[in-house]
């Protein structure tokens, strides 16, 4: 006997709330590993506030994949499939994908900068400072976001990309629900909230631990641009840090509005 | 307007049959155009909740026969000069998928007015 084609309404509300549900569980599971690693003891060094917004960002995409996960009901007998080519491109916000990959750009390479001007501190821990040599006499300042941050920071931050990218695949690839033809749009608003959704993950994922890690670079670098041997450089650098660190800042506001105050799948 | 493909679990015509049938049917007629590009493998295996490799089979054979080409990184895509089909070629393919129609009003029990009655029904819903 042939199974009756389930009713598309039930079908595509039951996915939007399937995929909400996900995003809602990675939300307040984020908000807790955040929160949990940011009040970490003073032992960790700062690593843990340094981890927080990754970890928040890392629980929500999975919130987001499992949402995804769990969107597809039962299957009927009879399947129907459009003759479509979904991609992932097509449901990404584009200004803000763009601006969250300016922003991977820059926290990347203010890590490579940041290990390698870094310089061990006096507990020998690596990267965890850095000096000024003037002839002689040598002055160093710490903490710096070098080895001992970033190495951690970069982990976390490229693996919860690649949680970001199955999250994608799974967006656009997971079966349409219902089979009326009108439903098609109604679905394309639950995918394209959805890439929203892990676009502004990734962007506190990146956003935040890029004002920090430039926040404490400047104060570190204005610092040191006090001392007699100084290089004209370190003051620039210092005020171009600070400057990151600001916009950094704004953009991990606007990320983490994003997320909490979800726009119902407009773009 | 955008093609569906539709398959049935319960039939005995295996899937992937099913799925190089419709696109060939689909190819033949015009509805897909050359050039048009088909849904990735692993998409259209999930819409329908098939394993990857039936759709590629289907995929392959449509290949061997010339109505789409594939291209790694470019996906399949219907063949440039795709042989039009001929009216003997159009009459044998009305034939199967009639054939296909009244095995599956079959299973349902219906009798002969019935399952014609639903087909005077269908082309009243969609004028030739």
């Amino acid at each position: 006997m042939v199974t009756p084609l389930l009713d598309p309404t039930d079908a595509v509300g039951r996915t939007a709330r399937r995929v909400l549900a996900g995003r809602v569980g990675g939300l307040v599971l984020g908000l807790a590993a955040g929160a949990t690693l940011a009040s970490g003891p003073s032992s960790w060094l700062g690593l843990g506030l340094a981890l927080a917004a990754p970890a928040f960002a890392s629980c929500l995409l999975a919130g987001v994949l499992v949402g995804e996960l769990l969107a597809v009901g039962p299957r009927p007998a009879v399947r129907t499939a459009a003759l479509e080519v979904r991609r992932v491109r097509s449901y990404l916000p584009p200004v803000m994908t763009r601006v969250v990959a300016g922003a991977l750009v820059a926290l990347d390479v203010g890590l490579v900068l940041a290990v390698l001007a870094g310089s061990a501190d006096d507990q020998g821990r690596p990267g965890r400072a850095l000096t000024l040599s003037c002839g002689d006499v040598s002055a160093w300042v710490s903490p710096w976001p070098g080895l001992f941050y970033a190495l951690p920071i970069a982990v976390v931050v490229h693996a919860a990309l690649a949680l970001a990218a199955v999250a994608l695949r799974r967006l656009v690839r997971r079966p349409r629900p219902g089979s009326h033809p009108d439903d098609r749009g109604a679905d394309d608003r639950v995918r394209a909230a959805s890439a929203r959704a892990v676009t502004a993950a990734v962007g506190v994922l990146v956003a935040a631990p890029l004002a920090g890690t430039t926040l404490i670079a400047s104060g570190r670098l204005l610092s040191l641009a006090g001392q007699p041997c100084a290089p004209v450089w370190l003051p620039v650098t210092g005020w171009a840090s600070a400057a990151v660190a600001a916009v950094a800042t704004v953009l991990t506001g606007v990320f983490v509005a994003t997320l909490v105050v979800p726009r119902g799948g407009r773009r | 307007m955008i093609g569906r493909l539709t398959v049935d679990t319960t039939d005995p015509v295996p899937p992937y049959e099913q799925i190089r049938r419709q696109l060939a049917d689909l190819i033949r007629h015009g509805v897909l155009t050359p050039g048009t590009r088909l849904p990735p493998l692993r998409q259209l295996a999930s819409d329908l909740g098939l394993a990857a490799g039936t759709v590629a089979r289907a995929y392959r054979e449509l290949e061997s026969a010339a109505l789409v080409t594939s291209r790694r990184g470019g996906g399949t895509r219907v063949a440039e000069a795709p042989a039009s089909s001929t009216p003997a070629e159009r009459d044998e393919l009305l034939a199967i998928s009639a054939a296909g129609y009244v095995a599956a009003a079959r299973r349902l029990g219906a009798d002969d007015d019935t399952l014609l009655a639903a087909v005077r029904r269908a082309a009243r819903a969609e004028p030739g």
